[in-house]
């Protein structure tokens, strides 16, 4: 729209999936450099904390995997830690060995995911496709695992839903060692190429002070130097006894988010390669949840790896009380606040999510950038729109 | 740093704000106080080094009040670890409370969520007006009030 006399136009982008999702940014342009930039977020909205007070324990674990598509072990997993503080449960060793290795299966593909939107969204259909492919052998290693793709709701109270499968160890290796080749041909052909470079260097530069200061999180949190990761600081599952560093990157622009995924997978690969050697023998789920079984049906749940749940479960009463989890996923930290008042159902859940954490990074780092910079900065960012409307 | 020292810290920092200070292993501290008092001590707790909320959870109980739980913390080495909760009752004909969004920027969105879905209104908060997850003609009850019934659909309805 733009009406005589005024210089700036404004400029709608979406709602229609402009990128990653639904939603529409609201730009003011005088000529091609952004005025000013709101996002406005909701079209996806699934309203998963009003379900969650009319569905039972259990069933949520699904539901609030379902907004984080591409990184739904984050939720599964930040939900059932919770569940589990009000529970006063804690899953046995093995379990949380296949928490951490689904965690980190998964974050290696959601990285792939985001890197993989971005190339498209800067013109680079190679880098799309190429990522995309290569999540594909993450996401066999987590099928097998688990029995799905995406949405697996492989974690349940007190530990996990099927046992490690034979030989999956080797089978991770080989996918290992291919992504590890595959890297240097990302190098060559995308993260070193000048034309990426030009469009991502400088661009959208987000300051230490800002970061912290909007509260942002996950990769955008510590390309601009700060080295918060939930793992460290409040460390779950099997993480404390594992080794792995902290990325960050200093420039704090839309190639060091980039580099931070990047270098994030190879760190991944690093815990991964730890979990299949370390990992202790054992029951994957509590045992006082594995009595509630009929000893039967224990026996061969026990010679196939997988938990049937306890019919207790469908009624899970959770004592009254209050519990907050905090999880670091691919996009950031997750975290849950159950407030329980011993019903079948939470009488309230708040889910908070990376991406509504950072979605304040729309209007601060695009003032005064060019229209063609947008789709630069909101790659970069990983921004998912289902996740931040939840 | 130990929880009991935070504790400890925080209780000499709110001095004379009211403040309910209490602690729960391993790692979470709860403050309650009134909501007059509500934005000097969120000041003195951003002072201390929590610098950002990572949720802020709006809670009804009906027909009698409303709470509103910010959940904060630190990227610091020394307090990440921590949890701190800052807790505000307000009445259920009234709610309505200081927005932190001077004190914490990062709850400017968090903030508007909580007045778009629970009807909570944070004075001061320059998004107050507008909707954000809501279409913008809605004009009903705020779905997250316990009063606003779940329609159940299909086989089980």
């Amino acid at each position: 729209m733009i009406s005589s006399g005024e210089r700036e136009l404004e400029l709608l982008i979406g709602p229609q999936h402009p990128a990653s999702g639904h939603m529409r940014l609201v730009a003011k342009v005088d000529g091609d450099v952004v005025v000013e930039l709101r996002p406005n977020i909701g079209y996806v909205h699934r309203s998963v904390e009003k379900l969650a007070e009319v569905k039972k324990y259990l069933q949520i674990i699904p539901l609030v995997e379902r907004p984080s598509l591409a990184d739904t072990t984050a939720n599964n997993l930040a939900y059932v830690m919770a569940l589990e503080k009000l529970l006063g449960i804690e899953p046995p060793e093995r379990a949380k060995y296949l928490r951490t290795l689904l965690a980190e299966i998964n974050r290696i593909h959601s990285h792939l995911y985001g890197l993989g939107i971005h190339g498209v969204m800067i013109g680079s259909s190679t880098a799309y496709m190429w990522c995309f492919g290569d999540r594909e052998p993450f996401l066999e290693l987590a099928q097998e695992l688990t029995g799905a793709r995406l949405t697996y709701s492989y974690i349940i109270p007190g530990g996990v839903r099927r046992d490690l499968p034979a030989g999956l160890g080797e089978r991770a290796e080989r996918v290992l060692r291919y992504m590890e080749n595959r890297m240097r041909d990302y190098f060559n052909l995308y993260f070193n190429n000048p034309v990426v470079r030009a469009r991502l260097e400088g661009v959208g530069v987000l300051s230490r002070h800002d970061a912290i200061n909007l509260g942002i999180t996950g990769p955008n949190l510590r390309a601009s130097g700060v080295a918060y990761d939930v793992r460290r600081a409040e460390p779950y599952a099997a993480y404390p006894e594992l080794e792995f560093d902290i990325v960050t990157e200093e420039a704090g622009d839309s190639f060091a988010r980039v580099m931070v995924r990047v270098r994030e997978i190879v760190e991944s690969m690093r815990i991964i390669r730890q979990v299949i050697r370390k990992i202790p023998e054992g029951p994957i789920l509590h045992e006082s949840y594995e009595k509630l079984i009929p000893p039967k049906l224990r026996e061969s749940m026990k010679q196939r790896g997988m938990v049937k749940f306890p019919s207790v479960f469908a009624n899970l009463r959770v004592p009254p009380g209050e519990a907050i989890s905090r999880v670091e996923g691919g996009r950031g930290e997750v975290v849950f606040h159950i407030v329980s008042d011993g019903k079948l159902s939470p009488y309230r859940m708040r889910m908070v999510t990376p991406s509504f954490r950072n979605v304040i990074l729309f209007e601060h780092l695009t003032r005064g950038v060019r229209v063609a910079d947008i789709p630069a900065i909101y790659g970069s960012l990983d921004y998912f729109p289902p996740e931040a409307d939840r | 740093m130990r929880l009991d020292d935070l504790r400890k810290e925080i209780e000499e920092k709110l001095n004379g704000l009211g403040a309910e200070v209490s602690s729960k292993d391993p790692n979470l501290i709860e403050v309650r106080v009134g909501r007059d008092k509500l934005v000097e001590a969120a000041s003195k707790l951003r002072e201390m080094g929590l610098d950002h909320v990572k949720a802020v959870t709006g809670i009804d109980y009906p027909k009698e009040r409303f709470e509103v739980v910010y959940i904060t913390s630190s990227y610091s080495d020394s307090l990440s670890h921590f949890l701190v909760n800052l807790r505000v009752s307000l009445p259920y004909d009234d709610p309505r409370i200081p927005s932190l969004v001077r004190v914490w920027p990062s709850v400017l969105y968090q903030e508007q969520e909580e007045k778009d879905l629970l009807g909570i209104e944070f004075e001061g908060n320059p998004r107050m007006e507008e909707r954000l997850l809501l279409p913008d003609s809605y004009d009903g009850i705020p779905p997250l009030r316990k009063e606003f019934k779940v329609r159940v659909e299909g086989i089980d309805a």
